[in-house]
């Protein structure tokens, strides 16, 4: 199902997307690889979100290339593509109320007369064990909190199991634990062989799981590498306009990215 | 009890209910029929001679030419309006969405209207319902157009433009009426009011074929509606193709709306209310819901129907008074629901 680790799958090239005479994405020359966690840091309004939607096919760009496996993202037909990436949007509100269970099955439709049918229930068993969310089954959708409907649409998207996944602030919901969780649930996709692309706020977050990071700022790619190349003090202090400082906890070189306080 | 059980157990109730109004529907009139007569009646139009069987050809005649077609016709167009306003409701993602309400029913209305004076008779009860359809379709894509943002239509914004369209609608109406001569004039007015009352087998062979390939198509199209639910967006992501669905479905509900409307006139509520009660009891998933939706909608107006003919005697009520009667009521209880709910007219 998944390529070779290392292999990059979705390949972006001079992307640009132009909104209301404006470029809120100028430049991007990305890869995404098999095997690896790729975060998306940088500001509010930056165009994480933006790119995300270009590089999950949402989203065509103005100008520039975005190639899946080889091939022009837009060439994919809608049920082609959800067999090889899947999507958590920001937005996940349910016009009605279906019950926790039948939403994260909804998961599996992409597989509906194929042969991977027959891991239906292994699938949905384990992505709803992944994202703790067993104890709500058989609750309404509707009627959950914002962090358990978080939880209950990465199971969504977990049980598609696509060899691409595309969060899109996957942790802003939710609490402490449930935010390390994910993150470590990306580092498990991608030691499956899957290509991970996160979108996340805290800096910390992204230090501790992402294996490379894309500093965005102003549409552009400020920095791409690992998070000790594109973690400076200079650099994020630059670019979110915020003394910072940087730390190490231990031999680990995870940075822990901290505002400088009084 | 899994939701697919429940499914069928309410579709094997309602079922039962259904045949029970059926022969309530068949024996109840000026002239009394035993229950009896009816079956005996019906086997022998299968080939099955027995002593049931009326000897009166009065009997006979006003079972086959007035009864029969009249229940078949209720039964056919409640099932279309139901589907259609479930239908509807998928596409908006709104339980609040209606053919009714937001004025595909008057655009279908204004349809036939103006196929009636422009002469029916020339184009047959056919034209008459393509006229509808055509209404319809108008209508539904104007609210669509109008009413959607982020795909979704917010509650405020549905009503007000269903208010508008409806506006648009009654005043073609009122002028094709102002041009029309006395003949034509009658039939619109009886038409606006609803009625199921003399209905041909011709035209219930026009609304039976083209509900039952709507109920089918819809049905087909449920497991789609349920990937809708999650946003227009997370249902792409799924696989859906969106824009496709969205096409396809509104012709759908133009396509329901207009031949329901065509022959018996605006019977609203039917799609709000039934396809409402139904997700309460089974849960939103569509396959259930349309087929059940549609089961749901035949007993509804077979029963409202027999009810237009015996709470005054000696008269006929307008059947879309009646639904319009419970389901204006309902409408508000809704209303007030999901306003509270959501702590606004979100």
């Amino acid at each position: 199902m998944s390529a070779e680790p290392g292999t990059a799958v979705v390949i972006a090239r001079g992307l640009r997307v132009r909104r209301d005479e404006r470029d809120i994405l100028a430049d991007i020359d990305l890869e995404v690889r098999a095997g690896e966690v790729l975060a998306l840091v940088g500001p509010n309004g930056a165009g994480k979100s933006t790119l995300l939607s270009v590089l999950s096919g949402d989203l065509q760009s103005s100008v520039g290339t975005v190639e899946l496996d080889g091939r022009a993202i837009g060439s994919f037909r809608p049920l082609e593509l959800a067999r090889r990436r899947a999507v958590l949007s920001q937005a996940n509100v349910v016009s009605f109320p279906f019950r926790v269970i039948e939403i994260v099955q909804m998961g599996r439709s992409p597989w509906i007369r194929t042969a991977e049918l027959a891991d239906d229930q292994q699938a949905v068993l384990e992505a709803i064990r992944a994202t703790d969310i067993e104890h709500l089954l058989g609750r309404r959708f509707t009627t959950l909190s914002g962090g358990e409907q978080a939880r209950v649409s990465l199971a969504r998207v977990l049980a598609q199991r696509t060899p691409v996944v595309f969060l899109d602030e996957p942790t802003a919901a939710l609490d402490l634990r449930h935010q390390e969780d994910v993150m470590r649930l990306t580092r498990k996709l991608a030691a499956q062989g899957r290509a991970v692309v996160v979108v996340v706020h805290d800096l910390s977050l992204a230090g501790a799981y992402a294996d490379r990071i894309a500093l965005l700022d102003s549409g552009r790619l400020d920095a791409l590498g690992t998070p000790t190349e594109v973690m400076t003090a200079d650099r994020v202090g630059r670019v979110y306009g915020l003394d910072v400082q940087i730390h190490r906890l231990g031999a680990s070189d995870r940075p822990i990215v901290l505002p400088l306080r009084d | 009890m899994s939701g697919r059980s429940r499914a069928l157990a309410l579709i094997l109730l309602l079922a039962g209910v259904l045949v029970g109004g059926i022969v309530l529907s068949a024996i109840t009139g000026q002239l009394a029929i035993t229950p009896t007569e009816v079956a005996g009646s019906l086997l022998r139009a299968i080939g099955i001679d027995t002593a049931w069987a009326p000897t009166d050809p009065i009997i006979e005649s006003t079972l086959w030419v007035v009864r029969f077609p009249r229940i078949v016709m209720a039964l056919v167009v409640g099932a279309a309006l139901a589907v259609a306003g479930a239908v509807m409701q998928a596409i908006f993602g709104n339980p609040l969405a209606e053919p009714g309400v937001v004025g595909v029913s008057s655009g279908a209305a204004l349809g036939a209207a103006t196929a009636i004076v422009l002469g029916a008779s020339v184009l047959g009860g056919a034209g008459v319902a393509l006229f509808a359809f055509l209404g319809g379709l108008v209508a539904t894509l104007l609210v669509y157009a109008v009413s959607r943002a982020g795909g979704r239509t917010e509650v405020v914004t549905l009503l007000l433009t269903g208010i508008a369209v409806n506006a648009i609608a009654q005043a073609g109406i009122a002028f094709v009426l102002f041009v029309a001569d006395t003949a034509s004039r009658e039939q619109i007015v009886f038409w606006q009011l609803g009625s199921l009352g003399g209905s041909l087998w011709s035209q219930v062979v026009i609304v039976a074929s083209v509900t039952v390939i709507g109920v089918l198509l819809s049905f087909a199209l449920a497991r789609r509606y349920d990937l809708l639910s999650l946003g227009e967006r997370n249902a792409r992501h799924l696989g859906v193709n969106v824009e496709q669905l969205r096409l396809v479905s509104i012709v759908l509900v133009a396509l329901l709306t207009g031949v329901a409307v065509a022959f018996t006139g605006i019977i609203a509520f039917v799609g709000l209310v039934v396809p409402h009660i139904i997700r309460m009891i089974i849960g939103p998933a569509h396959r259930g819901l349309i087929l059940a939706s549609a089961v749901g909608g035949g007993v509804l107006l077979v029963l409202a129907d027999l009810m237009t003919r015996t709470l005054v005697s000696g008269a006929e009520l307008p059947i879309g008074m009646l639904t319009s009667l419970v389901g204006g009521p309902f409408f508000f209880w809704l209303l007030y629901r999901q306003r509270r709910r959501s702590g606004g007219w979100a």
